[in-house]
């Protein structure tokens, strides 16, 4: 059982085996390889949890929407002419199709393109069409209570917007717990807000989406996975220490981040040379902005520290050289689509946006220098449980008895609490 | 310095050797195809937009935007063994196609052409279409790349999904 965020006594699940008085802590292949574990995981997981759908940025004014899939449910986004924040369903009441092919845009109404129902951008069904159409159908039809169908829970944090499935679920910033503060960090990068850039990195990998997870707050597969990268930026930084310390964090609801301590370049707000003289000054005018603002301790974890952080269960962030989101659709057991976007304060001048934009290209990114091996490893990861009996994995690096696994923990970032307090809550909802 | 005019033959035979150069991962024989100045640029586009033409890396994020510097980077990257994503490598077929002289000068010329790039990995064949537009430098040694843009009409990368190929 966990007690005070810690597990006590030996702990058996069909997922799970940890024993802490042994520090051992395995999880069961099933959980990455198996069809019937994934589709129970869409209900009792992915469907109970908040999934980011989006930013506040990308529906700024009335009228605006965006058209995304949030695990396997095609959704739209609106701000409506009254400025409400909506979510709906993308599809037709009448007979089904999308009332929207775009993927972005501003509009008042939503036509289905098959009969040509017309919703006003609150959702509610105004017209078949034509008077006369209109007419052959029954009395009060297009008195409003008809609607796209609204997402069940659609609320926002820093910025973000976020949809649940589960109606009967527990608000946002209960569910983010810790983790909030941590998004409210981006937010607070920027005096007139953080905006999406454009341009989407979407990309399958042929794993397991919860092995994307791992990988993202994993730092002891930093030297064997990206040896290269790492060459690179010793190249770049040219005599510069790339020396280290790094912390791993445990939030609660099974949210973590490890958080790095390394003088490798932040467009907000940590200058080094390769960055180049003629945005020093903007670097460093915006680092004494956010200390200023946000005071000493905070601005500096704003501004001098690297933080990739995964929001249960689905929801990647690494807030580095940009701020990269990974929003993940589980497309199998064995096969993931991601979808990277980024973000950068509004304010931001052009000079050093592009700073921001190739220094991340270069590690970030399924044509860089650090994913691409990533990608390679869990899909060799994939083919290992798929393709032999093994049946555990392990997470033991680094456990011991007292840790505060699910929140509260603090550990090197080379160990592997961050991974287990993932775990822990997906068993508890698995086995719940 | 060549300043004579050049046909669609010359460039031809320029990008053909370019792509065997590809085929064979001869990465030293591609990277001496392109000029050393500091206005070099490897970019290709982002899967997620339909009109590319006015998009530009320094305000959009593209797949790929080298300059001079990442591209040889890359380069170095590409040849060892710790670049995990080739290994082991990939099999590559570029075919060239529509090629057109947009523009020319005395010293440059500004071409485009359709490219299907074949790759096969892993027991998988994926295909990359593209319209590439180039600008090449007329020197004393041959034609060199100054730009090569690839447009990928692609909507994702499926199948697979890191691009560690060169289009």
């Amino acid at each position: 059982m966990v007690k005070d965020m810690t597990i006590t006594g030996h702990y058996q699940s069909r997922y799970l085996d940890v024993n802490p008085e042994k520090s051992s802590f395995l999880v069961h292949r099933d959980a990455y390889r198996c069809p019937e574990v994934f589709r129970l995981e869409k209900e009792k997981v992915l469907y109970k949890t908040w999934i980011i759908i989006g930013h506040e940025s990308e529906i700024a004014n009335p009228g605006d929407y965006i058209a995304r899939t949030v695990i396997d449910k095609d959704l739209l986004l609106n701000r409506d002419r009254n400025g409400v924040v909506r979510a709906f369903f993308n599809s037709c009441r009448h007979r089904g199709p999308s009332v929207c092919r775009e993927k972005s845009g501003n509009r008042k109404t939503f036509v289905c393109p098959y009969h040509g129902w017309v919703y006003k951008d609150d959702g509610t069904l105004m017209t078949s069409g034509t008077p006369e159409s209109d007419a052959t159908f029954p009395e009060g039809f297009f008195d409003g209570h008809i609607s796209l169908m609204p997402v069940p829970r659609l609320e926002s944090c820093a910025g973000f917007y976020f949809v649940n499935f589960d109606p009967d679920a527990p608000g946002l910033l209960d569910f983010l717990e810790d983790a909030a503060d941590r998004l409210q960090l981006i937010d607070d990068q920027a005096t007139t807000g953080m905006e999406v850039i454009r341009g989407v990195h979407e990309y399958e990998i042929n794993a397991n989406y919860k092995l994307l997870c791992e990988n993202s707050y994993d730092g002891s597969h930093l030297g064997p996975v990206h040896q290269s990268y790492i060459e690179y930026m010793m190249d770049v930084l040219k005599g510069e220490s790339l020396n280290s310390v790094g912390l791993a964090k445990s939030f609660g609801g099974g949210h973590a981040s490890f958080e790095i301590w390394v003088r490798a370049g932040r467009a907000v707000a940590q200058w080094i040379p390769s960055m180049g003289e003629e945005v020093r000054a903007e670097v460093e005018a915006k680092k004494k902005e956010v200390y200023e603002r946000l005071g000493e301790e905070r601005g500096k974890l704003v501004c001098e520290s690297h933080r990739n952080m995964v929001i249960f269960p689905n929801s990647i962030i690494n807030d580095q050289q940009s701020v990269l989101v990974r929003s993940i659709i589980p497309v199998a057991q064995n096969k993931m689509l991601v979808r990277a976007w980024t973000l950068g304060p509004k304010e931001e001048s052009p000079a050093l946006r592009e700073i921001r934009l190739t220094n991340m290209l270069a590690f970030l990114g399924p044509g860089g220098f650090a994913t691409p091996d990533d990608v390679a490893m869990l899909e060799m990861a994939q083919r290992g449980y798929e393709a032999t009996d093994i049946e555990w994995n392990d997470f033991s690096k680094g456990y011991t008895p007292d840790e505060k696994t699910l929140k509260g923990g603090v550990s090197d970032v080379n160990n592997e609490l961050q991974m287990r307090a993932y775990w822990l809550q997906w068993d508890r909802m698995m086995s719940a | 310095m060549t300043s004579a005019q050049m046909n669609r033959l010359d460039i031809e035979d320029f990008l053909f050797h370019e792509a065997d150069c590809l085929d064979r991962w001869d990465m030293d024989a591609w990277i001496a195809l392109w000029d050393s100045g500091d206005d070099v640029a490897y970019e290709v586009t982002p899967t997620s937009e339909r009109e590319v033409s006015d998009l530009a890396p320094e305000s959009t994020m593209f797949l790929i935007a080298d300059n001079r510097y990442r591209l040889e980077q890359r380069m170095i990257r590409m040849k060892k063994n710790s670049f995990h994503a080739e290994y082991h490598r990939s099999r590559t077929r570029h075919m060239y196609g529509h090629v057109r002289i947009l523009a020319q000068t005395d010293t440059d010329l500004d071409i485009s052409f359709n490219a299907a790039v074949y790759r096969t990995k892993d027991e998988k064949t994926v295909v990359y279409p593209s319209l590439v537009r180039a600008k090449l430098r007329k020197t004393p040694q041959g034609l060199r790349f100054v730009k090569k843009r690839i447009e990928l009409d692609l909507e994702r990368l499926a199948t697979m999904g890191a691009l560690t190929i060169l289009l």
